[in-house]
């Protein structure tokens, strides 16, 4: 007996416009040319470049570009585009669709919009049947910044509700900046290109007990490895004899300074492992990442946050002064279980 | 007598060192295997890695490395090579023809020097009938002041020291502090300004030593892996940069020599800008950054009579030479085999 096949939607009839499957780096070329309007309706937050692109599609995880990628032209030109992957939630029994929506916003709340989240509901229906069943069953979730307002009316529209904030902060290094002392018997030293792999791993399992972490793969390592955001030596990463206990990953996004004209330096990738928590050492690194930051003439920092982080890494970060300039909303649905 | 003459000459009499020409970028590992057996020597350069080889010699200007490059093996294992390039420089009226490679230490004494300085002469002749020049044809060759076997050779050899140039280095304890003139500011380069960087640089080196206008390529610049815009320090002067520091780590020499290094490297002001003390308090804020890093000593080259009074500034700072490296030069028409060349005689076409 085979199961009766589920079939994505028939895209809409609409003058002048046409979806495509993917098909080679020029979409890549296109949602640069996408990301790049949206940055200009302050939308999409800049700084992304091509290779950054080419380097995330090469390392991808749950995801067959033949199927699991649309986009959307007007006329030929770039309009928007939609690609989705699956993940297998750490903490829960429960299967996240993750989509990655970015479009115009004369088209995302439009029967456009409409189709792209049938289509990625249609194969998120399509790929959970062909895998294992989970008890807490899928979800379907997107990303939207708050400033995507058309995204959040479709999103809203359809049924998605929002289950999680996170916050993006920024802190100027003008003037004081805060001093917190590393505990006792750490030590910072610089990373070396043959301890990448251990600091990523460690990195991995302390954001485990991040809400929404999943496992990481092989991909994901390639992908970091390649990124050329990545810069080693800006790493703050704090020592226990052999053992690590925490790191600041910082990096600094060239593209995106020169297209917002500041000078910004990231204070991301804050994890401290099990052991060494509750002791101050997220603190005393991100205190030593913002005098390097200085040090490197930087302006200021900045990070996200889970507003709801469990260890109160928010009120952390607005103890050190970081304020939100940006809230982005995790809108989510749960998938219909298949009859 | 050419090159292939020589080495085909060479390899026909039975020796115990076989020489050839570089013929693929498998030949890079060979070169690596000479490099780090040479690093062995506490005072020589670090090794480089196949890799760094490939980085370094991608972008070569006038070398050919399928014929400017001489490879030595003993038995089937390669203990040293040479590499010919040339250059006209506003500098000085000469063209040089640089000469150099490494060697591993075990085939010293061996006359394996002398055997690829005299495939060296031999192959700047015959460039030189290949690219006429007015020039006087001077052979540089750079030895390390340590290396007294090196040194032995090339004097027997009949070179003379011309130029040295320091390798200096400082801890980072007790970092000086200076401020800038009245009007200059420090910050990072924005990308639109990285060719504006790069043109203020060159300008700024145009009156050194060994200086050469196809130095002046941005796009191959911009991908040397030396190429860490995030670490440099910057003077400006409302938007035009004045003075600069282009700090870079090289993190594979890091890891392999055990060191926490950074570079303060390519120090320069432009000419209108310079004893105001802007390159002492770039430097001076480049070690404050490097220390921020994790760094624990930062090293520069400089050229020991450079016109800017370079090294004394260095000094002053606490850079202290730790190796010391001399341009040995010899007029190719010195050659007895030259004497009936009209090529290799200055002034004759």
């Amino acid at each position: 007996m085979t199961a009766k096949p589920l079939l994505l939607p028939e895209p809409p009839e609409i003058p002048g416009i046409s979806f495509h499957n993917y098909q080679s780096e020029k979409d890549l070329e296109n949602i640069l040319l996408v990301c790049n309007r949206l940055y200009e309706l302050g939308i999409h937050e800049g700084g992304l470049e091509l290779d950054e692109l080419k380097n995330d599609y090469a390392h991808l995880n749950n995801c067959d570009l033949a199927r699991d990628f649309l986009s959307v032209s007007y006329h030929n030109q770039p309009a928007g585009y939609i690609r989705r992957y699956w993940e297998n939630l750490i903490a829960e029994e429960t299967r996240v669709h993750i989509n990655i929506l970015w479009m115009l916003p004369e088209w995302m709340d439009s029967p456009v919009g409409d189709y792209l989240i049938s289509w990625v509901e249609a194969r998120a229906s399509q790929t959970s049947a062909d895998l294992p069943p989970l008890t807490g069953g899928n979800r379907i979730e997107f990303l939207a910044p708050e400033t995507d307002k058309a995204k959040l009316k479709l999103l809203e529209r359809h049924g998605y509700r929002p289950l999680r904030y996170y916050f993006d902060m920024s802190r100027s290094l003008e003037g004081e900046l805060p001093d917190h002392p590393l505990p006792p018997g750490l030590e910072v030293r610089p990373a070396l290109s043959s301890q990448l792999r251990q600091i990523w791993d460690a990195s991995i399992e302390a954001f485990k007990d991040e809400w929404g972490s999943t496992e990481l793969t092989d991909e994901n390592y390639a992908q970091f490895l390649n990124d050329k955001t990545n810069h080693p030596e800006l790493w703050q990463v704090a020592w226990e004899d052999d053992q690590i206990a925490g790191m600041v990953m910082n990096y600094i996004n060239l593209a995106q300074n020169e297209q917002e004209r500041r000078f910004r330096g990231y204070t991301e990738g804050i994890s401290v492992r099990r052991p060494w928590r509750g002791r101050g050492l997220a603190s005393a690194l991100i205190c030593r990442s913002m005098r390097m930051f200085k040090a490197l003439n930087m302006t200021e920092v900045a990070l996200s946050v889970d507003a709801e982080n469990p260890s109160g890494a928010l009120g952390l970060y607005t103890r050190l002064g970081y304020q939100t300039y940006l809230t982005k909303i995790n809108y989510a649905k749960n998938l219909p279980e298949a009859s | 007598m050419k090159s292939a003459d020589f080495i085909k000459n060479h390899n026909q009499s039975s020796p115990d060192f076989t020489l050839s020409l570089y013929k693929t970028e498998a030949d890079f590992a060979k070169l690596a295997e000479i490099s780090m057996a040479q690093a062995t020597l506490p005072w020589a350069f670090p090794g480089l890695t196949t890799e760094e080889f490939h980085q370094n010699f991608k972008n070569l200007i006038n070398c050919d490395l399928t014929r400017d490059l001489l490879i030595v093996e003993e038995g089937n294992h390669p203990v040293a090579y040479f590499r010919v390039s040339w250059q006209d420089t506003a500098a000085v009226p000469e063209r040089l023809f640089f000469v150099g490679g490494r060697m591993n230490p075990s085939i010293y004494g061996k006359g394996v020097h002398e055997l690829m300085l005299n495939w060296a002469f031999v192959r700047i002749h015959e460039l030189s009938l290949e690219h006429p020049t007015d020039r006087l044809i001077m052979v540089n060759h750079q030895v390390n002041q340590r290396d007294l076997a090196q040194l032995a050779v090339v004097k027997s050899m009949g070179f003379t020291p011309r130029h040295h140039y320091f390798e200096m280095r400082r801890d980072l304890e007790n970092i000086p502090s200076y401020s800038l003139p009245e009007g200059v500011t420090v910050r990072p380069a924005f990308q639109h300004e990285y060719q504006h960087v790069f043109n203020q640089g060159i300008d700024a080196f145009r009156d050194h030593y060994g200086f050469a206008e196809s130095w002046a390529n941005y796009q191959e610049w911009l991908e040397e892996p030396q190429f860490q815009p995030w670490l440099w320090q910057l003077a400006w002067h409302g938007n035009e940069n004045i003075g600069q520091v282009l700090n870079y780590i090289e993190h594979g020499e890091n890891e392999r020599t055990n060191h926490l290094r950074g570079y303060t490297e390519n120090i320069s002001v432009i000419r209108k800008w310079r004893s105001k003390g802007i390159a002492k308090a770039l430097v001076c804020r480049s070690m404050e950054m490097f220390k921020a890093l994790g760094m624990k000593e930062v090293v520069l080259f400089v050229d020991a009579s450079s016109p800017t009074g370079a090294l004394h500034l260095y000094e002053n700072l606490g850079y202290q030479v730790f190796k010391t490296m001399v341009d040995y030069v010899k007029p190719l028409q010195d050659e007895p085999f030259t004497s009936e060349c009209a090529a290799c005689q200055p002034g004759t076409k």
